[in-house]
C-alpha cells in the first residue's frame, strides 16, 4: 500500500490528461482547461463546448448557497460572491479507436477498442471556514483537512478524497500533475505545496459502466486556491 | 590473526536494511534513493516479504612473493536472507551467509556456511514531531527525516571449530563466533530533493569470548561504523519501470583489538575509510546494486602484519540483488 501503486497512479493520472482552473478577473471568474500550470506537454489553454459545465454550486461561509451569475458558457464565465464554487464538467463519451479518439460512445464508434465517460468538477476555495471538510457535492470531491490558506510555500496539506461523502481508498492524487501517492483507508493523503500561488490538487477514479456506450466512468476532481508566495 | 570474519558476517544485514521498499517498490521510480552497502531507514512495507542475495568479493594484496609463505588472496562472502514487514513500521529479517577464503597456492582455505544473522528494525519519522513510520506516505511524506533503529545478533549455528586441512583452528577462517554476537545501529534518511538523498549510519557490534576445541580463548574486538551516502537518480524510465541512480558511500570502521587468552592480539584492529561508488538499479520490483569498494584511508594497529584483514583489501566488488513481493 505504501510505496508499490504508484504505477497505477502513473496510469490512472493520464486520465486526466489536462488540468482545469478557475481564472479571477475582476469580479468574474472564467473556466479553463490546458496545461498552463502543468508540466504536462500540450497547449495553455483548450477550447470546450457550451455544455461543458453541466452544474455549478457557490457558496459562503456557513456552506449556504449563494446567487451566481452566468454570464458566458464557452469559456464558462461567471460572477458571484462563492467561499467555494464547484463546477460540475462533462466532455461527455470518448472513444478510442485503432486510428483514432472520438468525442462519442462506443455504440457510434465502428471499431472501438476501449470507451469511456468523462465526469469531471473542479472545487475552487476563495477564503476558509471549517464547513469546506464537508463536500459540497456528489460524486469524487478532494477535501482539505485542515485551512490551506494557513499554509506557505513547501508546507503540506493533507487532503481527504471522497466519493459521494465516504473516503476513497487508494485514489492516486497529483500535484500539478505531478503523481504524489495513494490515500490511505481514510481518504487521506499529505501533499506539499512547492510554490505560492495558485494551487492544483487533483484526483481520479475508474469505475466500470454498464450503459452500454462506455466501458468505464472516469471521475475526476480537482481542488483549487492560492496561498501567498 | 586475520579479522576478516567478523565484520563481514554482520555487514550484510545491515546492507538488507536499506532494501526495504526504497529499493523495490515504486518509490524506486520517484522516492529516496538507497545506498549501495550501509543500512538506510526504510522498513518493508506491512505484509510485504524481501528475498535478498549478495556477493561480496575481496582481493587483497599481497607482499611477500615467495610461494612458500602463501597468503591471504581473495575471499567471497555471499548472502542469502529473507525479511518480512509485520507493522508498517517494523520489520525482521534472517540471513544465512557462505564464505570462501582462498589463500594463494599452498595455504590452507576455508568454505562453509556461517552463523545466521537475525535482525529487528523499527522505523520512524519526523514530521511536526516524531512518530512511527505510517501505512501510508505520500511522495511528499517520504521527504520528511526518516530514521530506523535496528538490532540483532548472530546466532551460534556455524562450525566455530572448523578444522583447516592442516588440522588447525584458525578462529579467523572458523565458520561461526561460538557464541552469538550483538549488534545496535540507528540510521538517518533525507530526501533533499527530487533526485538527491542523503543517508547516515551509525552502528556497532560486540562480541563474546569462546573457547575453541584446541583450548584456545578469543574475544574478537569491537566494530563500530559510521557510513554516509549520497544517491542521486541518474535516469527513470516510467514506462519500462526502471530507474538508475549513481551512489557514492563513504564507510568509516573502527576495529578493536581481538583479546586471545585473555591478552590484546597483536596484528588486530585498526582504523579505515573506504569509499564506495557504484549504481543501483530498480526495475519493477527488483533492485540490483553494484559497487567498488577501496580503502582510501587506514590505520592498522600492527599494519605490516595484518595482510587479508579489513584495510589491506586491493578492492572489493560488492553485488546484490532484492525482490518485493
Amino acid at each position: 500500500m505504501r510505496l508499490l501503486p504508484l504505477f497505477a497512479i502513473l496510469l490512472t493520472c493520464t486520465a486526466q490528461a489536462h488540468d482545469l482552473w478557475l481564472a479571477k478577473d475582476g469580479k468574474h471568474l472564467t473556466l479553463y482547461q490546458g496545461h498552463r500550470h502543468s508540466g504536462h506537454a500540450g497547449a495553455e489553454t483548450m477550447a470546450y463546448g457550451s455544455n461543458f459545465v453541466t452544474a455549478n454550486r457557490c457558496v459562503d461561509e456557513r456552506g449556504a448557497a449563494r446567487p451566481l451569475a452566468v454570464v458566458g458558457t464557452s469559456p464558462w464565465t461567471a460572477s458571484g460572491d462563492c467561499a467555494a464554487l464547484r463546477l460540475d464538467i462533462s466532455s461527455g463519451y470518448w472513444s478510442k479507436t485503432p486510428w483514432e479518439t472520438k468525442n462519442a460512445p462506443k455504440n457510434e464508434t465502428p471499431g472501438a477498442i476501449k470507451s469511456w465517460l468523462s465526469k469531471e468538477n473542479l472545487k475552487r476555495l476563495e477564503r476558509w471556514s471549517p464547513a469546506f471538510v464537508q463536500p459540497l457535492g456528489h460524486g469524487l470531491e478532494i477535501l482539505p483537512a485542515s485551512d490551506p490558506f494557513a499554509l506557505k510555500p513547501g508546507d503540506k496539506l493533507v487532503v481527504v478524497v471522497v466519493k459521494d461523502g465516504k473516503p476513497v481508498t487508494g485514489a492516486p492524487v497529483a500535484y500539478h500533475g505531478d503523481p504524489r501517492g495513494e490515500t490511505d483507508p481514510d481518504g487521506r493523503i499529505a501533499i506539499r505545496l512547492r510554490h505560492g500561488g495558485l494551487q492544483l490538487i487533483a484526483t481520479s477514479l475508474e469505475l466500470p459502466l454498464k450503459d452500454g456506450k462506455a466501458d468505464v466512468e472516469i471521475l475526476a476532481s480537482t481542488l483549487q486556491f492560492e496561498i501567498r508566495p | 590473526m586475520k579479522r576478516l570474519f567478523a565484520i563481514l558476517l554482520w555487514s550484510p544485514a545491515l546492507a538488507l536494511a536499506h532494501h526495504g521498499v526504497a529499493g523495490v517498490g515504486a518509490a524506486a521510480l520517484e522516492g529516496p534513493g538507497a545506498p549501495l552497502e550501509s543500512a538506510s531507514s526504510t522498513v518493508l512495507p506491512a505484509g510485504k516479504t524481501l528475498l535478498y542475495a549478495k556477493l561480496d568479493h575481496a582481493k587483497f594484496k599481497t607482499y611477500d612473493p615467495d610461494p612458500t609463505a602463501p597468503e591471504s588472496d581473495y575471499a567471497n562472502y555471499w548472502m542469502v536472507g529473507v525479511g518480512h514487514g509485520f507493522t508498517p513500521w517494523f520489520s525482521a529479517y534472517i540471513f544465512a551467509p557462505y564464505h570462501a577464503k582462498i589463500d594463494e597456492p599452498g595455504g590452507l582455505d576455508s568454505k562453509g556456511w556461517a552463523d545466521l544473522s537475525v535482525m529487528g528494525q523499527i522505523g520512524f519519522k519526523y514530521d511536526n514531531g516524531f512518530s512511527l513510520v505510517p501505512a501510508n506516505e505520500s511522495l511528499d511524506d517520504q521527504e520528511d527525516w526518516h530514521f530506523t533503529v535496528f538490532g540483532g545478533g548472530t546466532l551460534p549455528t556455524g562450525n566455530a571449530n572448523h578444522r583447516l586441512a592442516g588440522g588447525t583452528i584458525d578462529p579467523g577462517k572458523a565458520h561461526g563466533f561460538g557464541k552469538n554476537s550483538l549488534s545496535l545501529g540507528v540510521t538517518a534518511t533525507k530526501q533533499l530533493s527530487r533526485d538527491l538523498t542523503f543517508n547516515l549510519e551509525a552502528s556497532a557490534i560486540r562480541f563474546r569470548e569462546y573457547t575453541y576445541d584446541d583450548g584456545n580463548r578469543v574475544k574478537f574486538g569491537t566494530e563500530n561504523r559510521l557510513n554516509g551516502s549520497l544517491s542521486y537518480r541518474l535516469h527513470t524510465n516510467p514506462d519500462s519501470r526502471f530507474r538508475v541512480d549513481g551512489v557514492l558511500e563513504a564507510q568509516y570502521l573502527a576495529l578493536g583489538r581481538d583479546i586471545e587468552n585473555g591478552v590484546g592480539a597483536t596484528a588486530t584492529g585498526g582504523k579505515m575509510l573506504y569509499l564506495v561508488p557504484g549504481v543501483r538499479l530498480y526495475k519493477d520490483n527488483m533492485s540490483f546494486a553494484f559497487g567498488f569498494k577501496k580503502p582510501v584511508w587506514t590505520r592498522l594497529n600492527e599494519s605490516s602484519q595484518q595482510q587479508g584483514a579489513e584495510g589491506k583489501e586491493k578492492y572489493r566488488l560488492i553485488f546484490s540483488a532484492s525482490i518485493l513481493f
